[in-house]
């Protein structure tokens, strides 16, 4: 059943003292629309630079496709579609002429699917490439990603520099031209609700370390917000409190693993409510969360 | 590290502050490859010292004038920096003014650096009880020997700092806003060469018509001209007549005026009609909505596709480099009072061939990998599945295979113009047509290699000068120290060929590994 | 069939799609036996995953709300109008439950709510003469 599109195991960065990537672990499986989250500088990009052999890694193992990327970069590229993030591309070459000189890279590359994107991405085959605007060349980075059918596509947070309705646009050819055709997409973001509508899971990447992998419908209902007594809160785990906060006499505490901890509370006959929590606030209270502190120190807040 | 507790006071501290932290290793870069390269000289000998100073002097203005200029008018596009200038609350030309200033202490401080370790030379061997102005260069036999030695330093130091910052003025304006340094260098040169053209002419038809108010107001025009301070100082401010002041005045004014004409363009322009600002014209918005219809077949092969990529980048600049020595030679064969005829023209693009060849050698090896070693678009082609040794091989070739077509076909016309008169003096003409040519192979692939490294156009250009510079003098020291002869002829070869191919392994495992010494 | 997806919503995207079918089927715009478009089509329209589609069929199927029929498609069960009652009265509680808890904070007493709702219901009659038989 498991067929891992990318493995990472353990895997450790740093660029001299700055730790970007602590022994980071993520498995990606095959046919899945993955979406990376986290904070600016939380290291997504360098993970993904990683996951095509543009950057070594200095521990841990990383499987794209089966492949080592240090090892068949070359291999694993031409498997692979890839969008960089504000991707700049040679300014003087004419968009036509960067899909006919990209082409003969991709053993697999399919002209006429390129000229079919480039028409349904509305990109000016004529203009030169410094002339595109930002969503232009979005696009067109697209296009060169997507033309030779690539099992696996790489996106590093795509929806910069697209307006909302571009950004529709491009869920809407995600879902029909990448889901559709049932290839993987493991993309970066940092637009929480552009991300929810469309991808199977989600991982949140903190600090170099990801803190949670889940299905994104399987989030929404694992992680809740209950507000309860400040005594009953020695009732729940320490470990699965994401974020706590007073509130009056009670205290709003953010759970993972929301169902046992609710049937315990039940057990226990202690008065709560549960707060269904967008994932936005999810995002939040595994980012910025103050699990561990004790409530005192969060009183100051 | 620099730690700002507080803001810095003024407008202009803050540019001068940051063009300082930009240019302070030009600067260091700029005075090591002067003071070093005398140092050179000074070993081989007091009598070359002098030779040396002026040697260097005159190669320095033309080499700082053009990376400098070019550095001034493109590094900022080039970097992407830009827009982030234009957004700041100041008016653009305050920025430019800031820039320019800093960049002509950067021209002006190495040069001064060179004449002190000359007087520190001169001192040393004037203790020692060695008359330097009786040298073999120095002698009665030099043209400059009635001017005293004190007066030909001051000439020569200043015309070096007047021709560096003329040419570094007008390169600065003429390539303002250019996308890169290669672009704006090219189009500075071309301006270049465009002004001096016409002068030439009238300067030609004055001789040839004997109109001496025509020569006298070309000469004038001369002094306004980029670098021209050079011309003026040797070909007329020498006249060693009493009033020499009421003489030199005119060509002053002409200077002043023409170069404040210039500096006032060049601080208008500079940043207002940058590569951001014609994005979304009516033109881009026509082409864009009849372009979604045509696009041509792939590429063949990755072969074609990177060598049609390699065209592209290197051949605008192999056609500047043959209008500019074809300009060139018009100018120097009107300007030149030898008699017109084709046997003579055939030896002036031989000459000017050879001399433009290495400059422009120099900057085709820098852009061979300008554009792809950016740090974005370097992501951008590394990140498909592109053999790094097809990448390679194909560029440096290529380029080299341009460089050759270019500048032999020019060297063909010059050989058979004259008749082939050009190595009249050598019993072995094809092993010097070789012999040139490896040299330049090693010029390209040196500029190239240190571009590779250190990402910096302008350090990369210093460096491969001092290198070459460093190359061809260090083996004949070692000989004549240690072995005291001079360096034999076949020992040339086997130490060139040496030096390629460390040049060029250098270059492909730069490549390869994406070293970088980063910002400097 | 129109859905509205409010992104960034506490609900998630599926319950929020599931509930506006179920809406649309006990109010009648969906008519037993009609098709739905395909889990392709929608997800399309929506801009929303083809998985999180096929699975509110799916549940809206085995809630007896929905009938799908093996390569023909998905349609409205003829038992729609039963199966989104059922449905239709948990979500309602739910909601209920919510402004209650809202009230119960205000201060208001018990009797006061019920009061709010007649009142409610009395402005709905009075602006909307023929009130919705199920709601």
């Amino acid at each position: 059943m498991s067929d891992p599109v990318i493995e990472i195991k353990a895997v450790s960065k740093s660029f001299r003292r700055n730790h970007v990537l602590r022994e980071m672990s993520l498995e990606v499986e095959r046919g899945q629309t993955f979406a990376f989250l986290g904070r600016n500088g939380a290291g997504k990009t360098t993970a993904i630079r990683l996951l095509l052999g543009l950057l070594d890694r200095d521990e841990g193992e990383i499987r794209v496709l089966g492949l080592d990327p240090t090892e068949q970069p070359l291999e694993l590229r031409a498997r692979v579609g890839y969008l960089a993030e504000d991707q700049t591309m040679y300014g003087w070459m004419r968009c036509a002429e960067m899909l006919s000189f990209i082409a003969p890279f991709y053993p697999t590359w399919d002209h006429e699917l390129a000229l079919k994107y480039a028409r349904e991405f509305e990109v000016p085959l004529q203009t030169k490439i410094k002339h595109l605007s930002k969503g232009q060349n979005v696009r067109l980075g697209l296009v060169l990603s997507l033309a030779h059918r690539p099992e696996l596509v790489i996106l590093d947070d795509p929806a910069l520099g697209l307006d909302p309705i571009m950004r529709k646009q491009f869920n809407r050819d995600l879902i029909t031209h990448l889901q559709g055709e049932g290839r993987t997409v493991f993309y970066s973001s940092h637009l929480l609700y552009e991300v929810e509508p469309v991808a199977d899971q989600v991982a949140i990447l903190d600090q170099g370390q990801v803190v949670r992998q889940c299905d994104t419908e399987h989030l929404r209902s694992d992680v809740k917000q209950i507000m309860l007594g400040r005594d009953a809160v020695s009732l729940v785990d320490q470990g699965s409190i994401l974020d706590q906060r007073p509130d009056g006499p009670e205290m709003a505490i953010i759970v993972e693993g929301a169902e046992a901890i609710l049937d315990k509370l039940q057990r226990e006959g202690t008065d709560h409510r549960v707060v269904d929590l967008n994932l936005d606030e999810i995002f939040e209270a595994y980012v910025v969360g103050q699990g561990e502190t004790e409530p005192v120190a969060s009183t100051n807040r | 590290m620099n730690d700002l507790t507080q803001p810095i006071r003024s407008i202009w501290l803050s540019l001068f502050w940051k063009e300082w932290h930009e240019h302070k290793w030009k600067l260091v870069s700029l005075t090591a490859l002067c003071t070093l390269g005398l140092c050179l000289f000074g070993l081989s000998g007091p009598h070359s010292l002098q030779q040396g100073v002026h040697a260097i002097a005159h190669f320095y203005a033309m080499l700082a004038g053009i990376f400098l200029g070019m550095s001034t008018a493109g590094r900022e596009s080039s970097r992407n920096t830009l827009p982030f200038l234009q957004s700041l609350p100041v008016p653009m030309w305050q920025p430019a003014a800031a820039k320019l200033l800093v960049v002509l202490c950067t021209a002006t401080l190495p040069i001064l650096a060179l004449t002190c370790i000359y007087c520190v030379w001169h001192t040393f061997y004037s203790i020692s009880g060695i008359d330097l102005s009786q040298s073999n260069w120095y002698g009665p036999n030099n043209k400059f020997y009635n001017w005293g030695i004190s007066n030909w330093l001051v000439a020569t130091i200043l015309s070096s700092i007047l021709v560096a910052s003329s040419l570094i003025l007008w390169i600065a304006a003429a390539g303002a806003n250019r996308s890169d340094e290669i672009r704006a260098g090219a189009i500075g040169f071309l301006i270049v060469c465009l002004i001096w053209l016409p002068l030439a002419f009238g300067l030609n038809i004055a001789d040839k018509w004997d109109l001496p108010m025509l020569k006298y107001w070309v000469g004038i025009l001369f002094a306004a001209a980029p670098g021209g301070v050079a011309f003026v100082g040797t070909g007329y401010g020498s006249q060693g007549s009493t009033d020499w002041w009421q003489n030199f005045l005119p060509y002053l004014e002409s200077a002043i005026v023409g170069h404040g004409c210039v500096l006032i363009w060049y601080l208008r322009h500079y940043g207002k009609a940058g590569p951001g600002t014609s994005r979304t014209d009516g033109k881009t918005l026509a082409l864009a909505s009849s372009g979604y219809q045509y696009l041509a077949p792939p590429m063949r092969s990755q072969l074609t596709a990177i060598a049609w990529k390699q065209v592209r980048e290197t051949g605008p600049l192999a056609l500047l480099a043959i209008a500019g020595v074809l300009l060139l030679t018009t100018i120097s064969h009107f300007t030149n009072d030898y008699q017109v005829c084709r046997h003579n023209l055939g030896e002036t693009l031989g000459g000017i061939t050879a001399s433009v060849c290495f400059f422009v050698t120099l900057v085709t090896g820098i852009g061979v990998f300008l554009e792809d070693l950016k740090p974005q678009v370097d992501q951008f082609w590394r990140s498909h599945p592109v053999d790094y040794r097809l990448w390679f091989g194909v560029k440096f070739v290529v380029g080299a295979t341009i460089l050759a077509v270019t500048f032999g076909s020019l060297m063909l016309l010059a050989l058979l113009l004259s008749d082939r008169s050009l190595f009249g003096g050598d019993p072995h003409p094809a092993t010097a047509v070789g012999f040139t040519g490896l040299v330049f192979l090693l010029i390209y692939t040196l500029s190239m290699a240190t571009y590779c490294i250190l990402r910096q156009p302008l350090y990369a250009a210093v460096l491969t000068f001092g290198l070459l510079f460093a190359g061809i003098i260090i083996p004949q020291l070692i000989c004549h120290h240690f072995f005291d002869t001079t360096l034999p002829s076949q020992a040339k070869l086997p130490l060139l060929l040496l030096s390629q191919v460390a040049a060029t392994f250098v270059a492909w495992k730069a490549v390869k590994n994406n070293w970088q010494m980063g910002e400097i | 069939m129109i859905l509205r997806i409010e992104k960034g919503s506490a609900v998630p995207i599926s319950r929020q799609i599931g509930g506006q079918i179920a809406t649309l089927c006990a109010s009648g715009k969906l008519k037993p036996g009609e098709r739905l478009p395909s889990v392709r089509e929608l997800a399309r329209e929506l801009a929303v995953n083809q998985n999180t589609i096929l699975r509110v069929y799916e549940r809206l199927t085995s809630g007896g709300l929905l009938k799908m029929r093996h390569g023909q498609g998905t349609f409205v069960s003829l038992q729609s109008q039963d199966g989104s009652l059922a449905a239709h009265r948990n979500r309602l509680l739910e909601e209920l439950r919510q402004i209650a808890r809202q009230g119960v904070a205000l201060g208001l007493t018990s009797e006061q709510l019920h009061e709010l709702l007649t009142e409610a219901l009395d402005q709905l009659n009075k602006t909307n003469p023929e009130p919705e038989a199920t709601s």
